[in-house]
């Protein structure tokens, strides 16, 4: 068995001309390093795969009154700190998403297309701009509010936000949480995969780690950097979780219209109920 | 290497034979190469960065304690 020597990016040893061709796994980038006797040379990642966890289908969503109902969830009411991961495919180069909590204008939280909204009264204070990819490629976005302070990573990178946010709590009235769409105010389209919440504003070692593991990664088990399972709430798996269906209680199959997807965080609780998306078998 | 004599006027030239690029004293462990991603891809017990090859995708997999990370030919 051949097994390669680690280090990480602030820990890699200092080499001469003498060591060329040794050779390293940085384990927080998960590149291989090879000396070259002056330099590093970096292979980088380029997937990853979990043995034990499938990633067949994602959620298809037509820009047009589709969207999954995940009922309202409480646990975000009023609170002072919350995750939000996604991955996310736009059908059209520099598509923003549509996700999030949206009881009327001033009363929401999530994503809407360039927009982060985080508010609990109507007007500007909480609405943050900022940059899609300009491209059609799954990227990963993981939203983090912690007491008013909000970073947006895509692909782990975090993203300059522009914008006023005063509130230091999510909004506290009931609403649905909805994949797909914030209520009426924009509507998704693309696939989604893999959306997930904590009741934790995850760091960005954490936030690292999900990204780098694709969206086959295991949410509900701490690996690596990855330390939050116990605050994962939700996790939403379109199409392979145990006992997601189409519509009227059959397989799941590509093209089907979406029935139920399972909270895989917590089976039973805001199960998700979809209508007019479907499910795809284009995953990352 | 079979190689061909050069002449000269009068003088059998002696070629040059270039040395080996390549360190004979160099040694690299080998790492294992199977015929299908599949015959290792659903294992958990790999030894932790352990380092394969599978034909059918040419791609290098190190196994990181919980996942397989994945390197194209890029």
């Amino acid at each position: 068995m051949s097994t390669l020597n680690t280090t990480t990016s602030t820990t890699r040893p200092t080499l001469g001309a003498g060591d060329v061709g040794k050779s390293y796994f940085e384990t927080n980038s998960n590149k291989i390093l090879v000396w070259d006797g002056a330099a590093w040379n970096e292979w980088n990642r380029d997937a990853s795969i979990y043995p034990y966890v499938n990633n067949n289908f994602s959620g298809s969503f037509d820009g047009s009154a589709d969207w999954i109902d995940c009922n309202a969830i409480t646990d975000y009411h009023g609170a002072s700190q919350m995750s939000l991961s996604f991955w996310w495919k736009p059908t059209n180069s520099g598509q923003g998403p549509s996700i999030g909590y949206r009881l009327a204008a001033g009363s929401d939280w999530g994503i809407s297309g360039n927009n982060v909204i985080l508010r609990s009264a109507s007007g500007t204070d909480g609405i943050l701009t900022y940059t899609p990819p300009n491209d059609t490629l799954w990227h990963h976005y993981l939203l983090t509010f912690n007491a008013g302070t909000a970073v947006l990573y895509i692909d782990g990178v975090s993203e300059s936000l522009s914008g006023t946010l005063t509130y230091t709590t999510l909004h506290s009235q009931t609403a649905d949480f909805e994949i797909g769409r914030l209520s009426t105010l924009s509507s998704a389209n693309g696939l989604f995969d893999e959306v997930a919440l904590w009741t934790a504003a995850l760091d960005s070692s954490n936030v690292s780690e999900i990204y780098q593991g694709d969206p086959n990664f295991d949410l509900s088990t701490d690996a690596g950097d990855y330390d939050q399972s116990s605050n994962l709430t939700h996790w939403w798996r379109l199409g392979d979780h145990a006992s997601d269906t189409s519509s009227g209680g059959g397989a799941v199959a590509d093209g089907n219209t979406i029935g139920n997807v399972e909270n895989a965080a917590n089976p039973g609780t805001n199960d998700g109920s979809g209508t007019g998306a479907t499910y795809s078998s284009t995953v990352k | 290497m079979f190689v061909l004599p050069t002449f000269g006027l009068g003088v059998i030239a002696s070629p040059t034979v270039p040395a080996s690029v390549f360190d004979d004293t160099l040694t690299f462990p080998t790492i294992q190469v199977f015929d299908n991603e599949s015959e290792f891809i659903d294992q958990t017990d790999a030894p932790d960065y352990t380092i394969v090859h599978a034909k059918d995708t040419d791609k290098l997999y190190v196994w990181k304690g919980y996942m397989w990370v994945v390197y194209d030919q890029n």
